[in-house]
């Protein structure tokens, strides 16, 4: 891969101490800086579509070396039928009331989800949270998978798991601002369509607040 | 001049020949093409053109009763290849688009107990479901959408224009994982068309 001006990958040794460094430094100046579907959609504002108090979520972004450059897990949903392609998203889901904050939901989710014991991942920092048109405020846990065994996905919720290059995301070429009209009104939201993988929405916004926040 | 029979038996394999010959059979059922595995003889210069019109060698297959018969050994493999199948042949023809014109729909129960039940143009009945997914595409050149519903096997009936209009009326909105999806209920299943395919070309 060339670059044609300075580009910076994670693909050096040290990405997991350059994101939890990044991570430090984005959280200790920036504090708790929302961001969201409403950042594309200024007009619309946050929880656009949700009446009453926000839902406290969060997601793991987990990242894993393989030998050829760190990858991010994602994981295809099921309630869609094997002709049709699920949701693409992060394991992840509500923050349960015994849940000890974001890091322990994102981990037992990712358990429950996809067999990831919490005890082989690392974490390396949260993004900020990131608030859907949906009424979700979802904190995104960053984390290293320290320990790579077969995934398990629980057919009840994740039809496939699978990883991504995180140079492939990291890379704002791929970044695509994609618009329909909904009721009326255009929206915008990511996209980064990986192979047969449609990436979008809350998801790919997601990693552009990575982005945002890590590499940029 | 239309093709009759007589003409199309000529050069036929001897296993669709022997088909051809009970296409009038009253006490005649589907045949299980699924379960033959006959070896691959070759294409047939048999067409299914977009609007669901079969011809052979160039001339159109008027008689119903013999497309019907075609239909019902016509397969679709995992090569995304369409064959006519019997238990000692198996024959290559050529599909524009899909096998199967959907014409009519019904429509029964709301929300979640919607069920959707089309009729083929060659009187297939499927309710939309799990059994009987549909699916959409992008129609190439235009911002129209193709829909298309699993009929047997992997064979799939397109969705006439008519019938489109009448889907698009149909869809509505659900909260998907990664935002606001559109598609339609039938059958238990909530079927959402991806949203590069909505996506306007600006």
């Amino acid at each position: 891969m060339t670059a044609p001006f300075e580009t910076k990958t994670f693909s050096g040794e040290n990405w997991m101490g350059d994101l939890r460094s990044r991570l430090g430094e984005a959280s200790a100046h920036d504090g708790e800086q929302d961001t969201g579907d409403h950042v594309l959609n200024p007009d619309l504002g946050p929880y656009a579509r949700w009446e009453g108090p926000p839902r406290d979520a969060a997601v793991l972004i987990g990242i894993l070396e393989r030998g050829d450059g760190p990858s991010v897990v994602l994981t295809q949903r099921t309630g869609h039928l094997k002709s049709h392609a699920g949701q693409v998203a992060f394991p992840g889901g509500k923050i349960d009331p015994t849940d000890d904050g974001p890091i322990e939901a994102a981990l037992r989710e990712a358990d429950e989800e996809i067999g990831l014991p919490p005890g082989h991942v690392e974490p390396l920092g949260n993004l900020a949270p990131y608030l859907t048109g949906s009424g979700y405020r979802v904190v995104p846990v960053v984390g290293a998978i320290r320990e790579i065994s077969s995934y398990h996905p629980n057919p009840g919720e994740v039809e496939d798991v699978f990883e991504v290059p995180l140079d492939f995301l990291m890379n704002p070429a791929n970044h695509q601002k994609q618009s329909r009209v909904w009721q009326g009104k255009r929206r915008y939201f990511y996209a980064m369509p990986f192979g047969e993988r449609y990436i979008w929405g809350v998801t790919a916004g997601i990693i552009r607040s990575l982005y945002e926040t890590v590499y940029r | 001049m239309a093709a009759g029979s007589a003409d199309i038996g000529k050069n036929m394999p001897e296993g669709l020949k022997a088909l051809m010959s009970r296409a009038n059979a009253s006490d005649w059922s589907p045949p299980p093409v699924d379960k033959w595995n006959p070896p691959f003889c070759g294409d047939l210069d048999i067409r299914i053109a977009r609007d669901g019109t079969w011809s052979y060698q160039g001339s159109p297959i008027n008689r119903e009763a013999l497309v019907k018969l075609f239909a019902s050994v016509l397969r679709k493999d995992d090569d995304g290849k369409h064959y006519l199948v019997t238990p000692v042949e198996k024959v290559g023809i050529t599909v524009d688009d899909a096998p199967l014109l959907a014409v009519e729909m019904a429509v029964s129960g709301t929300g979640e107990n919607q069920v959707l039940t089309v009729r083929t143009n060659l009187g297939d009945l499927v309710a939309m479901g799990e059994d009987h997914p549909l699916r959409f595409e992008k129609e190439q050149g235009s911002d129209g959408l193709k829909p298309y519903v699993q009929v047997r096997g992997r064979l799939e009936a397109r969705f006439t224009r008519a019938l489109t209009y009448q889907l698009a009326d149909m869809l509505d909105e659900h909260e998907g994982t990664n935002g606001p999806e559109l598609g339609v209920w039938s059958g238990g299943r909530y079927f959402s068309i991806d949203p590069d395919l909505l996506i306007l070309s600006e």
